[in-house]
């Protein structure tokens, strides 16, 4: 069975992947791994997990001694990405029925992954393949964040894994109508270790159209905390990001924000000023008619009150969101843009025109060496019209006479090209030479 | 026969290839040098024994004093200001981050501001006290005012003719009309950007008995009208003091507070006319600045050019690339 094969195939991969990993914690040696992979295929059909697995309500008693449900919804997981995986390729420490005493769940979604991407980037690239880049691009942040970290409570454990917001059984492929359902019920996952955030959530404008009305596009929690990212919030960075995020549902009100020294402040990376929730509030937001809102006209002074202590009447019309292009809601702004632009414009269209106009003329009057001091020589009453005399009138004559001998006389028989009338001898007539 | 014309050859050969060569390399070098006009008699103009070394002063302590701390304040102001003006720039985040964030940023720009409006007020109160006591005698529109006249839009008028060629260079008095503007657009710009700037300053008070969106409108006023005022100052006021070509490429006469005497017969012909018909012309010939004093105004301009046109760019760069992005 081709299948089968390959499935051997990748838990050997995986398993000399994880020999090479430092993350062993109580790991049986490589060989011993090998052993449990040859072993695996024992149960290579579900249907034998699924023989009690798959009976709804199926449960045993926990380590706390509550039952634990330990049923899976075969057509559920059928239709998941997972759908056509064995159990035991993810469950690797299962080997027999019944299952050995005190057996811990042990899966690694992140060396399957690992490797399914190392094996995909070597084959050639489709649509499956971009995707497993991305789970594992989300593995590595997700091991940077908080939820990576060892718990509080319990060090031997992280605060969340994969599987804990990433429903076990059921990973539905992206855009598909049965994920849509399942990022809906977000909040209940992390409801249940954030128990009070819930809580004040459920109750919010938010909450009440994810869990009410269903409204696949309402913000869920990873919409503001991030997915893979979640880091504490009482950080400077988390609180950026968390104002950020805000943005990309309510993109106008993140715009005019950004124009107010709060927000200007914030895009200079700095979480000392006023963010969104720091007025809207957090996980209880409501709309801004809901009286329980903290920036219901009523609340609002108070609010502001929370960093300007000394904060008056005024502090509560101030505009967070004002824009320069809603004369009907901001007139003053409209008109203080408009005046504004035309004073600008008006300036530096004078100015800079006055300034390249001056240039040009004083380059070319500076060329003309107009501003420097200079004396006209053409025009000094001395320096023409005064001669030297040079030659007497027995050089000149004896000369002109030379000249026309020389004029008309025969050519040398080497020089065809001189001829009659063409005399050089004509043209070395000093021509009156003029000092100043 | 053989010897005969093989001796002719060798001459006509030889005077030939001497005097054309001594033709060809003449004529080469005497037309570079009527291109040069070398030979055209000509004056040493820069070596004319009293052209050089005489200065007139222009202005005085006070008012160089004023102005280097005003331009010192405006630049900080600029830097500070444009830095939370344009906080999504790269530039911006390593000004904040050089600085210490923008809180203290924040106490920067308000103290620069506080120095600004302090000189400000001073020159006020200086110049009011000094207008008092010659309250009647004092020539209001007269050439050692300020105060704009209806001269300086007839000089204006006068320049716009000359850039066409269709008039001479007009000739200035003591202030020309961008020198007035240039005293007067701060009026304007301390009204607009000090008195916004306050406003938001003092938010509390302001907020007690004025409406909220006054801090938004003062907002506006204060980043526009600074960008306004940092971009004429860095463009305008530089091109006409430093950057046209009769001041290329440093003016250091409100650091010296002197004029090279040559330099302000050309700039200020009706002021030099008006001092020599009254023989006044001596009262304000000073000596050439003191070397140190060359050199330290020279490379303070050069400096201050610097910074002025790198906070221009820097703002320029800013508007196109926010342009850009909202179109």
């Amino acid at each position: 069975m081709r299948f089968s094969k390959f499935a051997a195939w990748l838990l050997a991969g995986v398993v000399s992947l994880a020999g090479t990993a430092a993350l062993a914690q109580e790991k049986p040696s490589k060989a011993a791994q090998a052993q449990a992979a040859e072993a695996a295929p024992v149960f290579t059909d579900n249907a034998i997990c699924l023989g009690c697995h798959g009976n709804k309500g199926f449960a045993a008693p926990g380590p706390d001694g509550k039952p634990r449900a330990l049923d899976v919804a075969a057509e559920k997981f059928e239709q998941s990405v997972h759908g056509k995986r064995l159990c035991v390729e993810c469950h690797k420490n299962i080997d027999e029925i019944p299952h050995k005493k005190g057996l811990e769940i042990k899966v690694s979604c992140v060396q399957c992954h690992e490797a399914l991407w190392e094996e995909a980037k070597k084959a050639t690239g489709n649509g499956r393949t971009t995707r497993l880049g991305v789970v594992v691009e989300q593995i590595e942040r997700y091991m940077r964040s908080v939820h990576a970290r060892p718990s509080r409570e319990d060090q031997s454990r992280t605060n969340a894994t994969c599987y804990n917001c990433h429903d076990a059984h059921y990973v539905y492929p992206k855009g598909s109508p049965i994920r849509a359902e399942w990022r809906l019920n977000i909040p209940n996952a992390c409801g249940q270790c954030h128990v009070e955030e819930r809580k004040e959530y459920v109750g919010s404008v938010h909450g009440r159209e994810v869990m009410e009305k269903k409204n696949p596009k309402a913000a869920i929690c990873s919409d503001c905390h991030t997915t893979h990212d979640v880091a504490d919030p009482a950080l400077a960075a988390t609180k950026l990001v968390i104002g950020a995020n805000c943005g990309n549902c309510h993109k106008e009100n993140k715009k005019t924000y950004t124009d107010t020294y709060h927000g200007q402040v914030n895009t200079l990376g700095y979480a000392y000023t006023a963010k969104c929730f720091d007025c809207h509030g957090n996980h209880g937001i409501q709309r801004v008619s809901d009286s329980r809102s903290k920036v219901h006209p009523d609340n609002r002074l108070g609010t502001c009150q929370g960093c300007h202590k000394d904060a008056t009447p005024g502090f509560a019309t101030f505009q967070p969101h004002a824009n320069t292009h809603d004369f009907d809601r901001f007139p003053y702004m409209w008109i203080t843009s408009k005046f504004m632009i035309l004073l600008l414009a008006g300036v530096f269209a004078f100015f800079w025109t006055h300034s390249a106009l001056w240039f040009y003329r004083e380059y070319k009057d500076r060329q003309a060496r107009k501003n420097r001091p200079h004396v006209r020589t053409d025009e000094l009453p001395k320096a023409n019209g005064r001669y030297v005399r040079r030659w007497s009138g027995a050089w000149r004559l004896s000369h002109l006479v030379f000249a026309l001998a020389t004029a008309p006389g025969q050519p040398p028989r080497h020089l065809p090209g001189l001829s009659q009338g063409r005399d050089p001898g004509l043209r070395d007539l000093p021509a009156a030479r003029q000092y100043p | 026969m053989w010897i005969t014309s093989k001796f002719m050859i060798l001459l006509l050969a030889g005077v030939f290839a001497f005097f054309w060569t001594h033709s060809a390399l003449w004529f080469y070098r005497e037309y570079k040098d009527r291109q040069a006009r070398k030979n055209r008699p000509h004056v040493r103009t820069d070596e004319l024994p009293k052209a050089n070394g005489r200065y007139v002063r222009r202005w005085s302590g006070a008012w160089r004093l004023s102005h280097l701390v005003f331009a010192l304040a405006t630049m900080t102001l600029v830097l500070t200001g444009m830095s939370v003006f344009y906080a999504e720039t790269a530039w911006a985040r390593l000004v904040m981050k050089v600085l210490g964030g923008p809180d203290v940023a924040a106490i920067i720009h308000r103290t620069a501001a506080t120095i600004f409006v302090a000189i400000f007020v001073g020159q006020l109160v200086y110049l009011a006290w000094h207008l008092g006591r010659q309250w009647k005698t004092f020539k209001w529109f007269g050439p050692h005012s300020l105060i704009p006249s209806w001269q300086d839009l007839w000089d204006a008028q006068a320049m716009f003719k000359w850039f066409f060629g269709k008039g001479p260079r007009p000739r200035f008095d003591r202030y020309t009309y961008w020198e007035r503007f240039d005293y007067w657009a701060p009026f304007w710009g301390v009204a607009i950007i000090g008195g916004s700037g306050l406003l938001l300053w003092a938010k509390s008070l302001t907020a007690a008995f004025l409406p909220g969106w006054v801090f938004n409108v003062a907002t506006l006023f204060h980043g526009e009208e600074a960008f306004l005022a940092a971009v004429f100052l860095f463009s305008v006021h530089f091109f006409n003091n430093h950057v046209r070509p009769d001041k290329f490429p440093l003016d250091t006469q409100m650091f010296t507070g002197r004029l090279l005497l040559e330099e302000f017969k050309h700039e200020h012909a009706v002021e030099y006319d008006r001092l020599v018909k009254t023989a006044q012309l001596e009262k304000y010939l000073v000596q050439a600045p003191s070397e140190p004093m060359r050199l330290g105004s020279k490379i303070l301009g050069f400096t201050l050019l610097f910074i002025g046109f790198s906070l221009l760019f820097m703002v320029l760069a800013s508007f196109v690339s926010s342009m850009m992005a909202t179109v």
